[in-house]
């Protein structure tokens, strides 16, 4: 039941404490709703360790595509994101479904860059590194889910503490005019090593 | 035996209990599953306080099963590390108390008597407590002293009665939009309530006071200013010398003998060993869901069904808090400079709430329990926040669009929120039972959780939806919108164990003591029969000193 000045817009509201308990939460909303046989595809173990040096090449090219520097304005590069997930994935008790989604999504998407395009991903310019991510987020399940948590993980390193890697000096903070609260996390007491 | 009392759960009904024996000489154990932190510990970091598990149980390892209501399916079960459910609020020593936001209001006369004052309804278990307000009147008042509420009495229409004339501490420093929306709330002929916060505004003894970082809820206070369990009682008991808090000690059973009492509190500790404690009495706290499971996964010789469920009651009625919210954003270039400096101040509460509708006179709805509407700025955190911009509709969005978007969210206006609180009717689609087929890493039976809310509540909550809406285009928000569902929130739960006077239909005598087990208490939320239009916590915690009053008369009686 909802209810707004304008009629049918979506009312945005959640009910207070969402925020709380949320360590596997941007993994499901990315998961949620898709037909199992995608979510199975897509979160089948990996084993996962680290990034091949080609793995590695592919997502610093999805990251920037996604969150380009501006003018005035920090990208993905600039940020570490793609150091940051490199942590985001292999830190302690992170949820092996989102690891796994990670890297799932590599591999189909560059066969898909190579069947339309007859490149990987980072061998395409941007327009086409635009029609394919849009192609693959209108158009297929595992890709908008892929896409959805790339994006979380570039804002985690837009916004987190630089203690984790990310936010190089402050630099996502001050591009927002964000206050951060205080006192802020010393190295010994992050997530991980409480 | 290893001591007097043993307490199961440390949060806001397990830490008044701890205060009160060990204060007056009793000697008490307190199990506890989570950690010890302290203030030390805690950080304004939104990757461990918010993003990832660390004040939580790991849903992989630990978790809940949840039926809802499906059109067409009837109800359809999902364990909570499959959904976006999860109802672990904080596992450390304090508890949940330590993550609150410590909106602080005392329940009404009225929700005392919720049956005799406002009648039936069908397809509702609504029951008067077998208490009244005047009985817990001055455990309300010493929480105010002992855990430390802050904030300043006025005049309004639902204002309860007070033992005292004012509270013992000032209110916490107010954003400029709490003037705001006093000029609003005058013009709209409304009662505006300077909203009562279990926060210190200054030092006072150990605890430092509010720092006014802008984060509070869902964070641990580093300075000690909230009142946390933790903070406010427990190292106060452990100081008597009569305290022994153990931390990361997960209770799995309660032992009960031929004669149907408590023996002991069997637990399973950091190295994953078992353990017991024996004690004379026992008191279980370990919020709502999770006392009834550890209750019905406690059957003994002489309660088979699990222990104070011989009447099957244990589990039933369950509570959440009924409502929904609302928000709307203030851009600053709406306002003039001074106007748009003030709306930019960080760190102070906008402290606001109405209770002009607690009690609802309509044409349509006729004599009614409504609630209570809180406004608050939402949540700073800023990933979360930054996240929620990727969606344009049900697309997503990157790039420059995306990198626009976000830059306008944060630099452009600020939003105003509104939360509802009503009853949420006890019904019997809404209960605890023991999972028969998942199990945690323990090997032992979770809690499956159904969660039915009753239609009345979404009238009653629409109807305040509708009255915060107003109040939010009076103050010049734009977008305004606002929700009310039947999905409960997950921190605010009760009942589960109602306490009364007839043991056919609650779990807990007046005293909160099992009606059938001589020596157990619950001291958590779970004694509500019907849960009031507040958050929980100030009532859990007066609760909780009125039990471990009648404890310390029943206890020294018997030595």
């Amino acid at each position: 039941m909802t209810g707004s000045e304008a009629p049918g817009a979506r009312p945005g509201v959640t009910r207070r404490h969402v925020v709380q308990g949320a360590a596997a939460l941007a993994t499901v909303a990315a998961l949620a709703g898709l037909p199992s046989s995608v979510r199975k595809a897509l979160t089948r173990d990996t084993g996962f360790v680290l990034f091949s040096d080609a793995q590695r090449e592919t997502v610093t090219a999805v990251q920037d595509h996604l969150f380009p520097q501006g003018m005035a304005s920090p990208g993905a590069a600039d940020v570490n994101a793609m150091r940051y997930l490199e942590w985001a994935i292999t830190a302690p008790g992170v949820d092996a479904d989102g690891r796994n989604t990670i890297v799932n999504g590599i591999g189909p998407l560059n066969d898909a860059s190579r069947e339309r395009f007859s490149a990987a991903f980072e061998g395409l310019n941007i327009e086409q590194r635009e029609t394919l991510l849009r192609y693959l987020a209108d158009n297929t399940r595992w890709g908008e889910a892929w896409l959805s948590l790339m994006l979380y993980y570039i804002f985690e390193a837009l916004l987190s503490d630089p203690v984790y890697g990310g936010n190089s000096g402050e630099i996502g903070w001050k591009w927002l005019g964000h206050q951060p609260g205080f006192p802020r996390p010393p190295r010994d007491k992050i997530y991980g090593k409480l | 035996m290893d001591c007097d009392v043993c307490i199961v759960g440390s949060g806001a009904g397990g830490g008044p209990v701890a205060w009160t024996l060990a204060q007056a000489g009793y000697s008490v154990v307190v199990l506890e599953k989570g950690p010890w932190w302290t203030e030390a510990d805690f950080f304004k970091d939104e990757i461990a306080c918010c993003r990832r598990n660390t004040y939580s149980r790991n849903l992989q390892e630990e978790y809940h099963v949840v039926e809802e209501y499906r059109e067409g399916r009837g109800w359809t079960a999902r364990p909570t590390y499959d959904s976006s459910w999860d109802f672990w609020n904080g596992n450390m020593v304090g508890g949940s108390s330590n993550l609150m936001s410590g909106f602080f209001h005392r329940l009404k006369p009225e929700d005392f008597r919720l049956l005799s004052e406002f009648g039936p309804i069908d397809g509702a278990n609504i029951a008067d407590w077998p208490i009244s307000y005047e009985d817990l009147e001055p455990y309300y008042a010493k929480v105010e002293t002992l855990v430390g509420v802050s904030g300043r009495v006025t005049a309004h229409p639902n204002q309860e009665p007070r033992s005292t004339r004012d509270f013992p501490y000032p209110p916490t420093a107010e954003h400029p939009l709490a003037a705001w929306f006093d000029e609003t709330c005058e013009h709209e002929q409304l009662h505006p309530i300077p909203v009562p916060r279990a926060i210190l505004p200054r030092r006072v003894g150990q605890r430092g006071g509010c720092q006014y970082s802008g984060y509070c809820g869902s964070y641990g206070c580093s300075s000690g200013a909230k009142g946390s369990s933790r903070a406010a009682l427990l190292e106060k008991a452990v100081a008597t010398g009569h305290c022994d808090i153990r931390p990361n000690a997960h209770v799995h059973k309660l032992q009960s003998d031929r004669s149907g009492r408590v023996v002991s509190a069997q637990f399973f500790d950091a190295g994953g060993k078992e353990q017991r404690v024996t004690a004379q009495a026992f008191v279980v706290a370990c919020q709502a869901i999770e006392t009834a499971r550890l209750l019905l996964s406690s059957p003994g010789p002489r309660h088979p069904d699990g222990l104070a469920n011989n009447r099957g009651q244990v589990g039933r009625n369950l509570l959440f808090s009924a409502g929904g919210a609302g928000n709307g954003t203030l851009r600053y270039d709406s306002l003039d400079e001074s106007r748009a400096a003030e709306l930019d101040v960080r760190g102070p509460f906008v402290n606001r709430a109405l209770q002009d509708w607690y009690v609802i006179e309509d044409e349509e709805l006729g004599r009614a329990k409504g609630g209570t509407i809180e406004f608050l700025f939402r949540h700073p955190n800023p990933i979360s926040r930054a996240n929620g911009r990727k969606w344009d509709g049900d697309r997503l969005i990157w790039g420059e669009a995306l990198k626009k978007s976000v830059s306008s969210f944060f630099h452009d206006a600020r939003y105003l929120r509104y939360e509802i609180f009503g009853d949420w009717l006890p019904n019997d689609d809404c209960f605890v039972r023991l999972d028969e087929d998942y199990r945690d890493k323990w090997n032992r039976p979770v809690a499956r959780i159904r969660i039915g809310h009753h239609a009345h509540d979404l009238r009653i909550g629409k109807y305040l939806a509708k009255k915060g809406y107003r109040v939010l285009k009076a103050m010049g928000a734009d977008h305004a919108r606002w929700s009310v569902s039947g999905k409960p929130p997950v921190n605010l739960i009760a009942g589960g164990c109602r306490f009364g006077t007839d043991p056919a239909n609650s779990v807990l005598d007046p005293d909160c003591r099992a009606h059938d087990v001589e020596n157990l208490y619950v001291s958590d939320g779970s004694f509500m029969p019907t849960g009031g239009s507040v958050p929980y916590t100030w009532t859990i915690y007066a609760n909780a000193l009125r039990v471990a009053d009648k404890m310390r008369l029943a206890i020294s009686a018997r030595v």
